[in-house]
């Protein structure tokens, strides 16, 4: 997730692999000429695909999540971990671990097979990160 | 229509111009061979498979944007949405592309020359907090007030901390989008955002390259990603046929 993880060749624009399936699913799947629906054109085995990234997290879900990375911010002066802030990864872990779990399960179908990568973190920002404040501070 | 298992049926992957080189070792879903279909100036590309099953295989999304993209070399190309599956020639030619020739020789002949790329900006999550919160006294105030207490303690401080950040987070995506947008649409031959910049993305953009300016188009945007380097996160997809320029999208 960090930039310079990304970079290829020296660069700050990251490029992906074009083969990466997580990339087709994201670019193409719901894009194309539609035929109209009332000929005999079918356009079927859709649904298995696009239950990926639709799934809405409710308003107050991402409240929660966004007040609690926001909490995990080392704004001034933190040198490691507190108390409170383990504990808030323990139960983190437990609950967003049901949201994530759904997407990925619906992902699965499509992308169990190794090269789905990093590319499945739409629509779950912000993601967990434990070291993330220290990583901020040495890009910086 | 109703798909009977055993059957076999057409599976379509894109239109191209009727002269379009469609390259003869190319296999599509199943492996099986490509096949093309005239009407006129247009023409269809597409195999055979059986109905056993429907197309949503992971293999079947890689086979279609294989051939897709294996078509691009070769001059312009429509895609058809994967999936696409016609019972027989016959309708496909007649069904399919005959009503429609005219409306999609058009189309081929606009996207002749040019190429499609996927640019998807993100923010930098832990940036861009520390942005918001040092912007905002109340959450500086809420934050201290929440951060050090039990997850179920103060809840409706917690959700009004995540209120203001996600507002401000969704408020400076579309200013990050707005800004990102100025500087490159003068640049290209037409664009679409895919979605509205928000929480999940600040850009998710679909653009439209004439091929002389790709390589400017990519340079200003590496230019663009090492100026936001920390901040924010440009990651470019292609070039690739033009999946959403290709009208009824």
């Amino acid at each position: 997730m960090t930039v310079q993880a990304q970079r290829s060749g020296g660069g700050y624009l990251n490029r992906p692999s074009p083969s990466s399936l997580a990339d087709v699913v994201e670019i193409i799947l719901d894009k194309g000429i539609v035929i109209d629906a009332y000929i005999r054109v079918s356009l079927v085995g859709i649904e298995l695909l696009t239950i990926d990234a639709r799934i809405v997290i409710a308003s107050v879900d991402t409240y929660l999540r966004f007040a609690e990375a926001t909490n995990r911010l080392d704004l001034y002066e933190k040198g490691g971990k507190d108390l409170g802030e383990f504990i808030g990864d323990m139960q983190e872990n437990g609950a967003s671990g049901k949201v994530s779990g759904a997407v990925k399960g619906a992902k699965k179908a499509l992308t169990s097979g190794g090269d789905d990568e990093d590319d499945d973190e739409q629509e779950r920002r912000p993601r967990r990160s434990s070291s993330g404040a220290r990583r901020r501070s040495s890009s910086r | 229509m109703t798909v009977h298992p055993e059957e076999t049926v057409l599976f379509v992957y894109a239109v191209v111009p009727a002269d379009h080189a469609v390259p003869t070792d190319a296999k599509g879903v199943d492996d099986n061979p490509l096949e093309v279909v005239q009407q006129g100036p247009i023409a269809a590309v597409f195999s055979e498979m059986t109905a056993i099953r429907p197309p949503g295989r992971r293999a079947d999304l890689t086979a279609y944007s294989a051939v897709v993209e294996a078509l691009v070399p070769g001059g312009a190309v429509a895609p058809m949405r994967f999936g696409t599956v016609v019972p027989d020639r016959d309708v496909l030619v007649n069904e399919v592309l005959a009503p429609r020739a005219d409306e999609l020789a058009a189309v081929l002949a606009d996207l002749e020359g040019r190429a499609q790329y996927h640019l998807r900006v993100t923010f930098v999550e832990e940036a861009v907090l520390t942005e918001i919160a040092e912007a905002d006294p109340r959450v500086r105030e809420l934050r201290e007030a929440t951060r050090d207490l039990p997850e179920d303690a103060v809840v409706g401080d917690r959700i009004r901390l995540g209120e203001l950040v996600t507002q401000s987070w969704e408020r400076w995506a579309h200013a990050d989008a707005d800004r990102i947008l100025s500087e490159l649409v003068p640049m290209l031959s037409t664009h679409r955002v895919r979605r509205e910049p928000g929480l999940s993305a600040v850009l998710d953009l679909a653009l439209l390259v004439d091929a002389d300016r790709s390589q400017e188009v990519e340079d200003r945007l590496e230019h663009m990603a090492a100026e936001s380097a920390g901040r924010l996160n440009f990651r470019l997809a292609g070039p690739m046929a033009p999946y959403d320029f290709v009208g009824s999208g």
